[in-house]
């Protein structure tokens, strides 16, 4: 989240300041008009701030959160109303006074910076979030306009008796067959069969894209455009990914539903395979289920921006959590601070185990990927196209696999690195300091992973 | 007539606008992670299963390396 204070522009009763300097509105003396496409999504509802933020959403998808006083500012602004009648405006919607230098202050020094107001006097992009692990290299499946057809065609799939149809034949399905020997009947057909594994594989990407619709569909029926349904790279994963920014504008119900629309979607897809199972008989669908199970229990996860993290935001009230904690309520506060611990605590652990067994992690996946490609070659030999592409996936997800690890850990010391400069710029000593600490800890885990043997066996 | 309050400077210094990270839903074909998980990745090697994940799903054949 990129915060602005109101900045740069000098306060109205400071030397340099508008006062002093006469008018600053956009380069002219026109009244101020907002920048085009700009809506005015009103209060944050249901929020975990004590004084809610207001929403602006941008032409570009760009949404903005901001206090009270710069919202009814920026509703007053319509390309006709001078500094003057804005003030008028805003002290009556406010029940205070705002001078006619004091809004114009507001205006040229934060909502024309944030591409509220339009500025004609520069063409220069406004500034946009800078997303913590978003997605690279993005490709578009579903445009805009398709993605909300999608949503309005399955909006009925939300409706009450359905949902619960849906939620009641999956309990009683999985009792079913975690009760039975269909699973591990199916499990060994799959390992068995290089073709069914395809199948597999096929099945849980077509659910993957389902659970999309999932959230695009929700999105859709508590009134808010889901935008693009798209693939890019978590890092070095492929991911499906939805657009569903505009869900902002909807109440605390609205925003869970399209967090739990995927979910929501995974499970009509199992009734799906099921339904297909006792058509066909075919114990493979039965591995597809299963499988759906712990997709949707990693999506269930907090942290990384899986459905689980929105879940979270949207239960506390923060539209991210990783934002300041100043303003919030102090159970909000105490939720978000919990939060923050738990994350911390998960991804010192996780990096943790990363960092004192990176050689012994890339050892395992190298001997994989290369005895996946000799399968895969030996197969593609003998004509069973079926094994060979099953190996083939198998080798480039192990390969995957040791460039996600090499990339995390290039991540860590990147930042680790970018820290120190900062932490020890001007100061000698500090810079000493930073940069023996960095060779004690390269060092020492260097010398960890010799004792470990993680350097022997490739 | 009624006396209305004034803003002061302090309290216009305090006010503030964010940008909102967008609100992008993420369904990883294999999440990232120290290790990862794929709902298909069996690698087979020599008879037994490797998994790299959180959960050892392939535990029907034993000898299996599993990593968190």
């Amino acid at each position: 989240m990129t915060l602005f204070t109101a900045q740069g522009r000098g306060r109205p009763d400071t030397p340099g300041g508008p006062l002093a300097r006469g008018r600053e509105l956009p380069g002219d003396d026109r009244p101020p008009r907002l920048a085009a496409g700009i809506e005015l999504l009103g209060e944050f509802k249901d929020s975990g701030f004590s004084q809610p933020p207001f929403l602006v959403r941008r032409a570009d998808g760009q949404v903005i959160q901001m206090s009270r006083l710069l919202y009814l500012v920026a509703s007053q602004v319509d390309g006709t109303r001078s500094a003057d009648a804005i003030a008028d405006a805003v002290s009556a919607g406010l029940g205070r006074t705002l001078s006619s230098e004091q809004a114009d202050y507001l205006i040229t020094g934060k909502l024309i910076p944030l591409g509220v107001v339009a500025d004609p006097s520069t063409a220069a992009p406004p500034p946009r979030a800078n997303n913590l692990l978003t997605l690279r290299a993005r490709g578009t499946l579903l445009p805009e306009r398709a993605a909300n057809a999608v949503g309005t065609l399955l909006r009925p799939l939300f409706r009450g008796p359905v949902v619960i149809t849906v939620i009641a034949t999956v309990a009683a399905m999985d009792y079913w067959i975690f009760s039975a020997d269909g699973l591990a009947a199916g499990f060994s057909q799959v390992l068995s069969n290089p073709a069914d594994l395809l199948i597999v594989a096929g099945l849980l990407a077509l659910s993957a894209v389902f659970h999309e619709c999932g959230h695009a569909t929700a999105c859709r029926y508590g009134g808010a455009r889901p935008g693009r349904i798209g693939i890019g790279l978590y890092l070095v994963w492929p991911s499906f990914f939805t657009n569903v920014t505009d869900s902002y504008r909807l109440g605390r119900a609205g925003r869970l539903r399209t967090d739990l629309g995927g979910l929501y979607f995974n499970l009509v897809f199992i009734v799906a395979m099921a339904a297909a199972y006792e058509a066909s008989s075919a114990a493979v669908l039965l591995v597809v289920i299963a499988f759906s199970h712990l997709e949707m229990l990693e999506q269930l996860l907090p942290f990384v921006r899986f459905d689980g993290y929105f879940i979270v935001g949207d239960l506390i009230g923060v539209p991210d959590l990783f934002t300041r904690a100043a303003g919030l309520r102090r159970r909000s506060r105490i939720l978000v601070t919990g939060w923050a611990a738990g994350a911390v605590g998960f991804l010192t652990l996780t990096l943790g185990y990363l960092l004192l067994h990176v050689p012994d992690i890339n050892r395992a996946l190298w001997h994989s990927a290369s005895h996946q490609a000799r399968l895969t070659a030996a197969a593609f030999r003998a004509g069973d196209y079926a094994a060979a592409a099953v190996g083939a996936i198998a080798a480039a997800l192990a390969a995957l696999s040791v460039a996600a690890s090499l990339y995390i850990v290039v991540l860590l010391a990147q930042r680790a690195f970018a820290v120190g400069l900062r932490w020890s710029r001007g100061r000698p000593g500090r810079r000493a300091l930073a940069m023996l600490a960095a060779l004690a800890l390269v060092t020492g885990l260097a010398a960890y992973w010799s004792m470990q043997g993680q350097f022997q066996g490739w | 007539m009624t006396t209305q309050l004034a803003v002061t400077m302090d309290e216009l210094e305090l006010e503030h606008a964010e940008l909102l990270p967008s609100r992008e839903t993420l369904c990883c074909v294999k999440h990232c992670g120290c290790g990862s998980y794929s709902s298909f990745n069996f690698t087979q090697i020599g008879g037994s299963t490797y998994q790299a994940g959180l959960l050892n799903v392939a535990a029907l054949n034993g000898n299996n390396i599993a990593i968190l």
